[in-house]
């Protein structure tokens, strides 16, 4: 299963990479702009793989699944929403660094729902709020805010409720 | 609870294998959202809308859907269409998308968190968006 998943990664980057070398036959200018966009964002995210590894190497040392089933898992009830809304509020960095360490906790017991709802929930970003309140003003900021974080709930109930069937 | 040196060994030994595993997903995607910043600048975006209420939150979820990237560019990009006379139900629908869905990553979700998951939580996402847009914008004006 390991070893697939590897291969399907690779299998994507590949196609990606074979993407961007078709593309160069073109427009090569393209692709300079393309890369330069690529390498500034992966120069960002390094520090935030850091902090994800770090996360990681936390969470196999002393997170147990009995542990996270009695946190987040199905028996620690209502808590379990309001501890992956907070945390994916709080949780900073790209979507997909957080998927490794989601796939940990899934394995060790977090429902797919609280997962669903820890991912919506990362789309509250605090220290953007700032530059919304700029653009959009604070009612409909604050409006916004109350309303996503509701949605998050909705939104991992629904994934619950359906991947149980 | 008593942590060994060893355990300390086994749980770093874990994380790099996991991370190196999601490597060459994680720089699959990091090239995506280059070249798809460079084929889809904020002009061509803002020509797609401009035709009904629903029609265009519909296409603000829609490109909000298929962009990536850090939320600011989409405070901007949308803070750029109201500009130019979009709706904020649509322009709301495409902030919301931009960070809820996410299609060019969906390929590292489906292998890290299951193919089903992924088609489910990225669908409903999309049809929030628009649904959060609408309440949203009914609640601002109301409040």
């Amino acid at each position: 299963m390991k070893s697939e998943q590897s291969f399907m990664g690779m299998r994507f980057f590949v196609i990606v990479v074979l993407g961007y070398i078709v593309v160069a036959f073109f427009r090569f200018s393209t692709i300079v702009s393309a890369l330069y966009i690529a390498v500034s964002l992966l120069v960002k995210i390094l520090p935030v793989m850091g902090y994800v590894f770090f996360m990681m190497v936390l969470i196999n040392l002393f997170i147990s699944p009995e542990i996270v089933i009695k946190y987040v898992g199905k028996s620690s009830g209502s808590k379990r929403w309001v501890a992956a809304i907070v945390g994916g509020i709080i949780s900073t960095g790209p979507i997909y660094l957080w998927y490794a360490l989601l796939k940990e906790l899934a394995q060790k017991g977090m429902s797919k729902g609280v997962v669903a709802t820890f991912l919506y929930a990362r789309a509250i970003k605090p220290f953007l709020l700032p530059l919304m309140v700029y653009y959009f003003g604070w009612k409909y900021t604050v409006v916004l805010t109350v309303v996503m974080i509701f949605f998050s709930f909705v939104q991992g109930f629904l994934v619950e409720k359906l991947t149980e069937k | 609870m008593k942590i060994t040196y060893v355990d300390f060994l086994v749980a770093v030994k874990q994380s790099v294998n996991a991370l190196w595993r999601v490597t060459p997903l994680i720089l699959g995607v990091i090239l995506l959202v280059g070249i798809m910043q460079v084929f889809l600048p904020s002009n061509v975006i803002g020509s797609l809308f401009h035709h009904s209420l629903i029609f265009d939150s519909f296409i603000g979820s829609a490109i909000g859907s298929i962009l990536v990237g850090n939320p600011i560019t989409s405070y901007v990009i949308g803070g750029e269409l109201l500009i130019q006379g979009v709706s904020l139900t649509a322009v709301t629908a495409f902030i919301v998308a931009w960070v809820t869905v996410g299609i060019v990553q969906f390929p590292a979700e489906a292998v890290m968190l299951g193919r089903r998951f992924s088609i489910l939580r990225n669908g409903l996402s999309f049809f929030f968006s628009i649904l959060v847009a609408v309440i949203t914008v009914l609640l601002f004006r109301f409040l």
